[in-house]
């Protein structure tokens, strides 16, 4: 991922968690016992902290199947909604 | 038929989700005629998790983990490569982080398990109803083909295909303006690419 592709990243995320229907409530678990709310993934992502990194280790996997830009566009599509 | 032993600490509100699949897991492997042990809740303490091992012939264990230890919420250790000696021949199925990294390779090589089926990095899920049940349903639709009389293999693949389907669901099966559209299509293709197949030197990957 570029730094082009992170920063686009980041900013959908956030636009998403700020439109998101429950902002505050916990949309991800992971079975080590972390919970995260759509702010908190936001948060995590713009801090670039350790849950941050392993947030954008995902999303750049993903984006090798779909692409990084169809990412931003879906997350995008759903804070328009 | 086989006697499995299914452990679910459910010490946490994920691992609580996690003792929820096991629940359709168990069921489903009784439907097939498999004897069906449970270790729950606070019975789930170090000895009794190395006890069960050496027991029965599979072990299907729904909790955290991590790359070297199955272990509570608490961090307290339930299985590592020192304590699962008692794995030799037996069959491990663990629905938990990262544990099918180091830990899975390690119970095989040192301990002649049979094999370890699990995940080499986090297993992720999106959370509420009723995203988590396309989760619920890859593990429990994947497991499928081992409990019905397939091999550890077929597991693997089943657990691939049904990571697959909840991809295809979050991708291309809801709307555009569902809010964890995109949550769910990353995850289910992460937790896809890490399900990871141990195998020992049986060649009977069978139950």
């Amino acid at each position: 991922m570029t730094r082009s592709d992170e920063i686009r990243l980041v900013g959908a995320v956030t636009a998403w968690a700020e439109k998101h229907p429950t902002p505050d409530l916990a949309v991800l678990a992971f079975g080590n016992g972390l919970e995260l709310t759509p702010r908190q993934i936001a948060s995590h992502m713009q801090k670039r902290d350790q849950v941050g990194e392993r947030l954008f280790r995902i999303f750049d996997s993903a984006g090798d199947r779909v692409g990084i830009e169809e990412i931003v566009d879906d997350l995008l599509a759903e804070a328009e909604r | 038929m086989s006697t499995l032993v299914f452990v679910t600490p459910a010490d946490s509100p994920d691992a609580v989700t996690l003792g929820n699949w096991c629940g359709t897991v168990r069921r489903r492997a009784q439907a097939c005629g498999h004897k069906v042990v449970s270790l729950s809740g606070s019975a789930v303490t170090p000895a009794a998790v190395r006890g069960a091992l050496g027991m029965h012939d599979a072990c299907f264990y729904f909790g955290h983990g991590t790359w070297s230890t199955l272990q509570e919420a608490s961090g307290l250790t339930l299985l590592d490569v020192t304590t699962s000696s008692a794995s030799s021949g037996r069959s491990i199925v663990a629905v938990a982080c990262q544990a099918a990294h180091t830990l899975g390779p390690s119970i095989v090589a040192a301990h002649s398990a049979k094999f370890f089926l699990g995940f080499d990095d986090d297993l992720i899920w999106v959370n509420g109803s009723p995203d988590v049940g396309q989760f619920e349903a890859a593990v429990a639709d994947g497991l499928d083909p081992l409990l019905s009389g397939l091999t550890a293999a077929d597991a693997r693949q089943g657990l691939e295909d049904g990571f697959e389907r909840a991809f295809q669901h979050f991708k291309y099966g809801v709307p555009k303006s569902h809010p964890n559209r995109v949550l769910g299509y990353v995850f289910a293709d992460w937790d896809k690419r890490h399900i990871a197949l141990c195998l020992g030197s049986s060649p009977n990957t069978q139950l």
